[in-house]
């Protein structure tokens, strides 16, 4: 656990500058749209700008972490670290474990900022931007769809690892190779989803990703 | 110590000691540094060193006794033979290399008089 | 002991181990020496885990490169691989949180003995002083199997010197089994059991270094070469 633990700690380390800055430019844009909401005349299309200015943000902002997932990996390369990793006395689960949760570290921490500034907008515009009872109310349905999302979120990071370890593994044409397989993975999921759109799905499509990549890191990748 | 990269390093160790013993720097008796100690002194691997005292111990040059360190021997007879053996390849060397420049054996002891009459420089 | 039989290893089309076979037997220093590009790293490298045979069989104690070999082998790379931000004390506590068998008296020593000061950068240290970071965070450990990539390469001599004696000292006091990849014959020579020559994936002498040495009456450099030669025609 100590391991694991310090392994943690690095990966968090190597990407605190990155993570400072978008959590700073969040909090700057966040702080930009609830001026606009404080001082928009309370209209309800004023208001539906607002809220796709959120949306907007927020998904610009969680862009990062994605990017992150793929970053991550090439970073070991470019730095040649990966020598040191896969020569760690460490289950290679903990290389890849380690990555995602830094990477969900960062989404949450960006997501808990964004919801602190929807409740402020939402305090600002007196209860007008939008329904606040969905959100505080609790039943199971949105209990399922949360956890929904979170595999989601995890599946997202996995296929990305997955992708780039492909890359690496097929030498040739590794970035295209990395994109091929970052969209057929998505085509993939979106088609199991729609046919069995439950979390069972979803969860056996994230257990894949992350075993390909086990497989793929510990089997097949070579450092040259 | 320097060492020359043609000889094995064990054989060199073994030369360098019986010139320390012939030539008073070890006396009989004489405590000199263990096997390990030498090792990291000269960068040498133990192993070596460690072929080099056994063959020492066998030509009765040293003396280890275990847990307290290798000593030279105490034998003034293997001094005395190690001090012959060492003139007389000193004097087979020069006079070798005399002849082979083709001065006759007269001409080399004459030499070697008028040398030692010089006394010592 | 560490086992390799008839390793081939390809990258593309070219054979950078040639059915290489050899033994490394425990508490021996070995020496891999070869010209650039003749497949030592590989080997290293292979033992290691970081790479996979296309042929042939490796074997640590009888185990195939897996997590239990990982933990008793110890493998100094050839190139830098610390992360920028890292001082040296953050290597150190990297190094002790991982491998259970970190030795902090072993580090410390070391600190001393090669004049190192634990909040410098990794990155930003003069080659020589880096080769010595590196060599810390080796040898503070006490790991059955050493395996150091061209520990002396690019360095000055005196570091070079500082860096001979620091290995012999550890494997004086610790009697583990050391691979040293290097193509300074020189340096290497007064330490060595064994040595391997290793030319173009091929293995084109084994012996103990001692032994060739009297048989021949040459330098090691110079029988190296005979056996080069020989392969050559």
């Amino acid at each position: 656990m100590h391991a694991f633990r310090r392994l943690l700690l690095t990966e968090l380390r190597n990407r605190r500058n990155t993570t400072l800055i978008t959590l700073g430019a969040t909090l700057f844009l966040n702080a930009l749209i609830m001026i606009v909401t404080y001082q928009a005349d309370l209209y309800p299309d004023q208001l539906g700008f607002v809220m796709t200015l959120n949306i907007v943000v927020l998904v610009a902002m969680l862009l990062i972490p994605f990017l992150h997932g793929f970053t991550a990996w090439r970073e070991e390369w470019k730095n040649q670290s990966i020598y040191q990793l896969l020569t760690l006395p460490v289950l290679r689960t903990h290389l890849l474990f380690a990555k995602y949760i830094s990477i969900l570290l960062e989404s949450v921490l960006i997501l808990i900022l964004t919801f602190a500034s929807l409740w402020l907008q939402y305090e600002l515009s007196d209860g007008q931007l939008y329904r606040a009872e969905p959100l505080t109310t609790f039943d199971w349905s949105k209990a399922l769809f949360v956890s929904k999302l979170v595999l989601s979120a995890i599946g997202i990071i996995s296929l990305c690892s997955l992708s780039i370890l492909l890359g690496k593994w097929i030498r040739k044409l590794s970035l295209l190779v990395t994109f091929l397989s970052l969209a057929s993975g998505m085509l993939v999921s979106a088609v199991i989803y729609a046919t069995l759109p439950s979390v069972f799905s979803l969860f056996v499509l994230v257990v894949a990703f992350i075993a390909l990549s086990y497989y793929l890191l510990d089997k097949k990748v070579d450092v040259s | 110590m320097e060492f020359n990269q043609k000889e094995p390093i064990y054989a060199q160790i073994i030369d360098d000691i019986k010139i320390k013993f012939i030539n008073g720097t070890y006396r009989p008796g004489q405590e000199i540094p263990s096997r390990r100690e030498l090792a990291k002194e000269l960068g040498v691997n133990p192993n070596t060193i460690q072929r080099a005292y056994r063959e020492m111990e066998d030509m009765n040059l040293i003396v280890t006794a275990r847990g307290q360190g290798s000593f030279m021997t105490n034998d003034l007879y293997v001094l005395d033979t190690l001090r012959e053996e060492a003139m007389n390849h000193a004097v087979s060397q020069s006079v070798e290399l005399l002849r082979s420049f083709g001065k006759p054996d007269e001409e080399i002891l004459d030499a070697i008089r008028r040398y030692l009459a010089r006394g010592s420089s | 002991m560490i086992k390799v039989e008839h390793a081939v290893k390809a990258f593309g089309r070219k054979k950078v181990l040639d059915n290489l076979s050899f033994v490394a037997e425990e508490g021996q220093i070995v020496g891999l020496l070869g010209t650039n590009g003749a497949g030592k790293s590989t080997m290293l490298r292979t033992i290691a885990g970081l790479l996979r045979l296309d042929q042939g069989e490796i074997t640590i104690d009888g185990k195939q490169p897996n997590l239990t070999t990982r933990a008793m082998i110890n493998f100094l790379p050839d190139v830098d691989v610390w992360y920028s931000w890292m001082k040296l004390s953050d290597a150190m506590k990297y190094m002790r949180d991982i491998y259970w068998d970190w030795d902090d008296s072993k580090a410390s020593h070391l600190l001393d003995f090669f004049e190192l000061k634990p909040s410098a950068l990794i990155c930003e240290a003069s080659k020589g002083t880096r080769a010595k970071m590196k060599l810390l965070l080796a040898l503070s450990r006490q790991a059955k199997y050493l395996l150091l990539d061209e520990p002396f390469s690019g360095i000055d001599p005196f570091a070079r010197q500082q860096i001979a004696q620091a290995i012999v000292e550890d494997f004086v006091e610790e009697g583990q089994s050391i691979l040293i990849t290097t193509h300074e014959v020189s340096e290497v020579e007064i330490m060595l059991d064994e040595v391997l020559f290793i030319h173009e994936g091929k293995l084109l002498l084994n012996g103990n270094v001692e032994k060739l040495k009297q048989a021949s009456n040459q330098s090691l450099l110079e029988i190296v070469k005979g056996a080069y030669e020989l392969a050559r025609v």
